[in-house]
């Protein structure tokens, strides 16, 4: 039995004449035994055992003939019977290490990695170690979990049998268990050059794409394994889950068997359903005023935060600023002029309820300037408008001045003057109209600064002047009437004297025209607010 | 889904007028994933920002229904000055999300840890790509707006990102723009191609794959032409 055993399908005749021969001299082992290989190639197994049985009876020192009978018993499925010859095969040569290669293989078959190393080991260690050899050596210490030994392995099996795809996807499989993906997917990729046409390969680096995260390319892998190889459950679920994955819709029925359905029903429950329509999206002026509202509330959180830097307590500066002017400005002027108060007992609180409504008016005029580039980040935002900006910012300016003027009158109630105003109402009828007024110039400001860059200058000059001119210090009431008669069409003064009518008791000023005020105040708005409308495009601020 | 009627965008560049788009009507409608595809320099960031609202229009209107969101890991609108639980406790205001749903996944999808509460500027880039992208995740949007999709963190965080996303898309729209044609196979169920100040809606990925990529093999060609 020199020829390698093959496996053509043997005509009956030879069968005939080796049994025969054999039958003649049945002590000849070389006979039996290839009358036992004929028996094999044809599939009468438990016949071709038995005979090579009796040739290793007569002949059971003979090498050929014991590794014979191992693999006619292995092919027969006797595992044990098979293990025990091959162990005589390799007792009577050693250093065969086919023999060894045969051993090793069976062990691996028992799943007896420990029992097949030292055979495989020394099948490999000759210098005709096979690829095969190494292969096996590879799957042992895979079982054994030496990754690293059995990638080794798998190498040198590879480089002696370059084509080998099988080898080639096993070593991609363990240098993925290793977690190294591109050195796999190197591999993988040469596989799929040696053989574009096996779904295995594609298969296996769909699969590594997807450990990988690149989706899109295991999706492309998993069609390309499922249409090379149609009828394999395994690829088609994969391919499936994969379109689950990236919510593609399947189309049932063109790639997938009913069976194959089956399957994936049984791994797949319950995919889940791409909603048909958002939940019902709040509508309608009141929703979109509540939106609104909200908004503009965040920007003023957001905006108490930050006005001062990184401090928690950054706002209490806004609060703070105003109340130090106060203090210091109006000390000075009282401490400056003994004179009897314009109106009520104290000058100093005469000051402050000029100065109030002054710096709540130039806060929120002024600021509003820079408005949109301070606030240039969250204009990014998929729902935040200019306007919403700009309101944020006018009700936190006018929030601000109403606590300051809260805490500053508290402050001369305590000390025993007169804190509170005689007519709350009429104080913050006039507040709100300056207010007004203060937010339609702030956005006149704000358009024409972005389009006249000197005017942020100008326009805080001019506010420095009215200081002067709004009857804070210098009392209308005192006022030569030439004077007062140029000094009242400040709309500012106006506002300020409308507040000292509600705050002091008997004073109504035949000079004070709260009709004049809510004219500035609207024609403020309706000029600021068309501009910023019909300027917006040419406003876009970049970050 | 978001609808936009006789749209005109155009810039002025030294160059002359740059037209972007030129009276657009499209509809991106709900329950769709659309994939924007177009040469480099064809307006597709703009047209994410014109969608978003974000960028005026020189004429026509784009109709908006439902939450639609900052452009996915967009970071630019955090206040450096305020810790990433600030911020997204802003975004999460001005989008009138559950607040305290957000903070929660936000802490822990963005596994900044302590980081959350210190302020945004002592963040690396990394980190606030992190922050950006679990705050548009937390926050339950019907149109995601994506200007490239770009990987962020180790490989463990694209994963993650990578599997909210894809939770994310069973319950909301995208408009994503991308290069990535794989990208756009992945995630997108139909495209756009935007060009010449005309945005093509295909039904079909591939319908619009081929045109995209008919007309950018046509664009070397017509520059050999003219030189």
């Amino acid at each position: 039995m020199s020829n390698p055993p093959d496996f053509d399908p043997t005509p009956d005749s030879d069968l005939a004449a080796a049994e025969q021969a054999s039958a003649a001299s049945p002590e000849d082992a070389n006979l039996a035994i290839q009358l036992s290989h004929l028996l094999l190639t044809s599939g009468q197994i438990e016949r071709a055992i038995e005979t090579a049985n009796r040739a290793a009876r007569s002949a059971p020192n003979d090498l050929r003939v014991i590794r014979f009978l191992s693999g006619a018993q292995a092919v027969g499925g006797q595992l044990d019977a098979a293990i025990a010859s091959g162990l005589r095969a390799v007792e009577l040569a050693p250093d065969n290490t086919e023999a060894r290669e045969h051993l090793g293989g069976l062990f691996i078959t028992q799943q007896r990695p420990q029992a097949a190393l030292p055979h495989l080991l020394a099948a490999t260690y000759s210098e005709g170690a096979t690829a095969s050899a190494w292969r096996l050596l590879a799957l042992t210490m895979a079982e054994l979990g030496r990754t690293d030994r059995a990638i080794e392995a798998v190498n040198q099996a590879l480089l002696l049998a370059p084509n080998d795809i099988e080898c080639r996807l096993h070593l991609a499989s363990l240098l993925i268990g290793q977690g190294a993906h591109d050195a796999a997917l190197d591999e993988l990729d040469i596989a799929i050059q040696q053989s574009p046409g096996n779904g295995r390969i594609w298969r296996a680096r769909s699969g590594l794409f997807d450990q990988m995260h690149q989706t899109a390319q295991a999706l492309a892998d998993a069609e390309r394994a499922v249409e090379l190889n149609p009828g394999d459950d395994e690829c088609c679920a994969h391919l499936r889950r994969m379109q689950m994955i990236l919510g593609i819709p399947v189309e049932t029925g063109s790639i997938l068997g009913p069976d194959a359905l089956d399957v994936l029903a049984a791994a797949w429950i319950g995919l889940p359903k791409r909603r048909a329509l958002p939940a019902a999206v709040s509508s309608g002026l009141s929703g979109a005023a509540k939106i609104q509202t909200r908004i503009i509330f965040s920007i003023m959180l957001r905006d108490m935060r930050t006005r001062f830097g990184h401090t928690r307590l950054g706002y209490v500066w806004a609060v703070v600023e105003p109340i130090v002017h106060l203090l210091t400005l109006g000390s000075v002027f009282a401490w400056l002029n003994h004179a009897r108060p314009p109106l009520g007992n104290n000058l100093y609180l005469y000051y402050v309820t000029g100065l109030v409504p002054y710096l709540m008016f130039s806060h929120v005029s002024v600021n509003m300037i820079s408005v949109l580039d301070s606030n240039a980040a969250i204009l990014q935002l998929s729902g935040i408008k200019q306007t919403d900006v700009i309101m944020a910012k006018a009700l936190l300016g006018l929030g601000t001045e109403i606590f300051v003027g809260i805490l500053v009158f508290t402050g001369f109630a305590l000390l025993g003057l007169q804190g509170f105003p005689v007519d709350l109402l009429t104080c913050m009828s006039a507040t709100i109209s300056l207010w007004f007024f203060a937010l339609g110039m702030g956005a006149v400001n704000l358009v024409v600064a972005r389009l006249f860059h000197p005017w942020e200058a100008i326009y805080t000059a001019t506010i420095q002047l009215m200081y002067f001119a709004s009857g804070i210090y210098y009392a209308p009431i005192m006022m030569p009437v030439w004077l007062r008669n140029i000094l009242v069409w400040n709309p500012v003064l106006q506002g300020i004297e409308w507040f000292r009518s509600g705050f002091f008791a008997n004073y109504h000023p035949h000079w004070l025209d709260q009709r004049y005020l809510l004219t500035c105040a609207g024609v403020a708005l309706l000029l600021g607010f068309s501009l910023e409308r019909a300027l917006r495009k040419r406003m876009v601020v970049y970050t | 889904m978001i609808e936009m009627i006789d749209v005109c965008k155009s810039y002025r560049t030294i160059g002359g007028r740059q037209i972007i788009l030129k009276d657009v009507n499209a509809l991106f409608a709900t329950g769709r994933r659309v994939g924007i595809l177009g040469a480099n320099g064809a307006g597709k960031s703009t047209l994410i920002r014109l969608l978003a609202g974000v960028e005026p229009l020189n004429s026509g209107r784009i109709s908006r229904q439902g939450r639609i969101s900052f452009p996915l890991g967009f970071s630019g609108t955090f206040h450096p000055k305020l810790s990433g639980r600030e911020n997204v406790l802003f975004l999460a205001r001005i989008y009138g999300a559950d607040v305290r749903r957000v903070l929660d996944f936000v802490g822990d999808f963005s596994e900044l840890g302590d980081y959350l509460n210190m302020p945004v500027e002592t963040y690396s880039s990394g980190m606030r790509a992190r922050l950006a992208f679990a705050a548009c995740l937390a926050i339950d949007f019907d149109v995601f707006l994506i200007d490239e999709l770009i990987a962020v963190g180790d490989a463990r965080f694209q994963a993650r990102c990578r599997a909210a996303f894809e939770d994310k898309l069973l319950s909301a729209d995208v408009i994503m723009v991308t290069h990535s044609l794989s990208t756009i196979r992945a995630y997108c169920d139909c495209a756009a191609v935007l060009g010449n100040g005309q945005l093509a809606m295909f039904e079909t990925l591939d319908g619009a794959i081929k045109a995209h990529l008919t007309a950018m093999r046509q664009l070397p060609q017509e520059a050999s032409a003219v030189a």
